[in-house]
């Protein structure tokens, strides 16, 4: 870590790769085989790589890096509490009929021919935020925009769709 | 993204980091920048001007003593708790509390004594001039210590807020104590000592918001800021 600190970037790669593995083994051993390990162990990558100033030489590395880990696995399992709620138990739904389906599948085709149109920035944040189903703040980071901008962005995103979707009405 | 393109980009970013100093420097550093909000707030107010016999008074000693150890290891803490695995000292997570809440039950205590004694404890009327002169000595150590924490990786964001705030609140408290002249304990409780608890619980919410970890671009897009550390 010291070397990589220093800008050594074979000492980096040779330590994100051992971390990798020690990271994906704790999350196995806590979430065990759920889908979204893989997600922890790069998101502990990301996080140590920012965080990498911060480690004290003159400390050991486990503690330090354990407490990212922690932390991001804390966040994720977080993030799955949060998507489980949203979610409706199947006995609970009703079956809609074929023609419900059909309705429901041409809307959906027309949204996101909708959104395909979109200007490019107001697309990536509403495919991010709506269709892969991120957080405002997972789409600042990913995107590289503040979370006020992808907000702002998202608001005049809908807006444009409204708009949109209002004309093609019109037109039909 | 699979996991070994990850580590190729991040490798390919990387730059060198100039380390964090040590929690008792950037703490030192802190608490110079703190003393002189503190000197130069209460050298526009004027200090009160029995402060001279006050100062002799066994009160304002332990009230002062409480404020700093309460103002440096709130500091300590909040410093410490933004590294990575560095608050693992379960007595310094304690010790500002410890502080915090000695310096609040020793101002109740003494308004409990004025009460059993037959003393004048005060009267509870507003005391805005207090709270804002506090305020305007802590102010800028607050802005100092919330962005000396967000320089590093706070995992505990609505801590770290608590403890910068209660650092900052107590010495906003050492200035109200050499600046307000009214020393009656009802008023030294809530005009002095109370607002400690407050403030913290406002850092709390401020950490939550200003100092979520991690925030900003992933390093891909960054591009040469790291070399800002």
């Amino acid at each position: 870590m010291t070397s990589a600190q220093e800008g050594d970037r074979q000492a980096y790669e040779d330590l994100l790769t051992r971390v990798a593995s020690l990271v994906h083994a704790f999350v196995r051993r806590r979430a065990g085989d759920a889908p979204w390990c893989e997600d922890v162990v790069q998101e502990t990558l990301v996080a140590l790589h920012r965080a990498r100033h911060t480690y004290d030489i003159s400390r050991p590395f486990a503690p330090w890096l354990y407490a990212i880990v922690q932390n991001r696995l804390v966040d994720a399992l977080r993030a799955q509490r949060r998507k489980l709620l949203r979610e409706v138990h199947p006995s609970l739904t009703f079956e809609p009929s074929g023609h419900a389906l059909q309705e429901r599948d041409a809307m959906r085709a027309d949204v996101r021919r909708a959104v395909a149109g979109l200007p490019e920035r107001q697309r990536q944040v509403i495919e991010l935020l709506k269709f892969e189903d991120l957080s405002v703040r997972d789409v600042a980071a990913r995107l590289g925009m503040s979370e006020a901008n992808v907000k702002v962005t998202a608001h005049r995103g809908y807006r444009a769709l409204r708009r949109l979707i209002e004309e093609w009405t019109r037109a039909d | 993204m699979p996991t070994e393109d990850l580590i190729q980009q991040l490798t390919s970013d990387l730059q060198p980091v100039r380390r964090l100093r040590p929690v008792a420097v950037r703490v030192a550093a802190w608490s110079v920048i703190a003393l002189a909000s503190l000197g130069l707030v209460t050298m526009l107010s004027g200090v009160r001007r029995e402060l001279g016999d006050a100062v002799d008074k066994t009160d304002f000693a332990i009230e002062a003593a409480l404020l700093t150890a309460t103002a440096l290891s709130a500091a300590f803490g909040a410093l410490l708790v933004s590294i990575p695995g560095a608050d693992r000292l379960r007595y310094m997570r304690s010790l500002p509390i410890v502080a915090g809440s000695a310096t609040v039950v020793w101002a109740l205590g003494e308004v409990l004594m004025a009460t059993a004694t037959g003393a004048p404890a005060g009267r509870a009327t507003f005391a805005w001039y207090c709270l804002y002169k506090s305020t305007s000595i802590a102010f800028i150590p607050s802005v100092v210590l919330f962005l000396m924490i967000r320089r590093a990786a706070p995992l505990h964001a609505a801590r770290a807020g608590f403890l910068a705030l209660l650092a900052t609140a107590a010495v906003g408290a050492i200035g109200a104590n050499v600046v307000c002249p009214y020393d009656r304990p009802l008023h030294m409780l809530l005009w002095h000592a109370a607002p400690l608890m407050l403030f913290a619980g406002l850092g709390a919410g401020l950490g939550t918001w200003l100092l979520r970890w991690p925030r900003g671009a992933p390093p891909q897009s960054r591009g040469k800021k790291d070399s800002q550390h």
